[in-house]
């Protein structure tokens, strides 16, 4: 079912992103060996690190988010890109609110994906995850 | 490579019983950790040591929920789950520990390399259970069935030849049966 689910969201993200200039890699290396699930690029050239979790019916792991985190620290060293890269988790089940503000602390963007509305995380990034935006710059450049 | 662990339990004072069990807090591990090492984590981690073997870190999220971070110090990181489980249960016995997930992932691919379960339905898929298992239980149905029709002139000697099947079955049971009383961990799907 997991499987399916990951199919049919890597879908919907090709349907309705690629035709708006997206493009989407799924084979993307940063670094040596480092493979995120998805490594996106908008048409505006902004670059979004996406993972997938779809396999577990457990509350989302905090790991997780140091998981992205790190993919997407590799990335803004090894892409050609002066913006920042954003970090996208694409998950099924439930989030702890503990785990939720973590991202939010880390500039990661919880993405629920819901098997009735497949769209809904196409939806989201194509309007530019507006759900953390207006708070994240700020929390990040504290942070550094 | 690290294993990320869900627990369910009782409301209770899971670092503290984590630090009866593994040694005291030592927030300087955190350091030493490839994807932990960023700041936020120091405020968020509220438990962390360092053995010989393994690194642990405890991030409690609702009060019945504690996810666990493992990492492999020297040796083999099944086998420090392993640890890290067998500890809580027994320090927090009280609290009724449930392991919910434990999957081992490689952090520079994303790769889940290996999913724990513990449990009746993970150690009933073990292998080694299927021949005496089925062995038995064929047995067992060839007695049942014979029992009215062909073999009812001479049940005894169809219940003695069945015998030898049906114990090599129960002596298959025995490990399962010690395992789950020891909820050891199992492969899962």
């Amino acid at each position: 079912v997991s499987f399916i689910l990951a199919q049919q969201v890597d879908q919907g993200l090709r349907d309705r992103l690629e035709p708006l200039g997206w493009t989407l890699d799924h084979d993307a290396r940063l670094g040596e060996i480092s493979r995120p699930d998805l490594l996106a690029r908008d048409p505006q050239g902004r670059y979004y690190v996406i993972e997938f979790r779809f396999e577990s019916a457990s509350p989302l792991h905090f790991g997780r988010l140091a998981q992205v985190d790190r993919y997407r620290k590799l990335a803004e060293t090894t892409l050609e890109t002066s913006d920042p890269v954003r970090a996208v988790i694409l998950y099924s089940g439930s989030a702890d609110p503990s785990v939720v503000e973590d991202a939010r602390s880390l500039d990661v963007d919880l993405v629920p994906v819901d098997a009735a509305d497949l769209d809904a995380a196409a939806r989201k990034l194509e309007a530019g995850l507006p759900r953390y935006q207006a708070t994240e710059t700020a929390e990040r450049v504290r942070r550094r | 490579v690290h294993a990320e662990i869900t627990i369910r339990h009782r409301s209770g004072d899971t670092p503290g019983l984590l630090a009866a069990e593994f040694g005291a807090h030592d927030e300087a591990a955190l350091d030493r950790s490839l994807l932990l090492a960023d700041p936020l984590w120091r405020t968020r981690i509220t438990y962390v040591t360092e053995t010989p073997s393994f690194r642990l870190m405890c991030y409690p999220t609702a009060t019945t929920q504690l996810q666990l971070w493992v990492e492999p110090v020297q040796g083999d990181l099944k086998a420090a789950c392993q640890t890290v489980w067998d500890g809580v249960r027994h320090r927090a016995s009280g609290l009724r520990p449930k392991l919910e997930e434990l999957t081992i992932r490689d952090e520079a691919t994303g790769q889940t390399i290996l999913r724990a379960e513990t449990g009746v339905r993970a150690n009933l898929a073990r292998r080694e259970l299927f021949l005496g298992g089925a062995g038995a239980l064929v047995a067992a149905a060839l007695l049942a069935a014979g029992w009215w029709t062909f073999a009812k002139e001479s049940r005894a000697e169809a219940a003695i030849a069945s015998i030898p099947a049906v114990v090599v079955g129960l002596i298959s049971l025995f490990p399962l049966v010690a395992d789950l009383r020891q909820r050891r961990l199992r492969r899962g799907k």
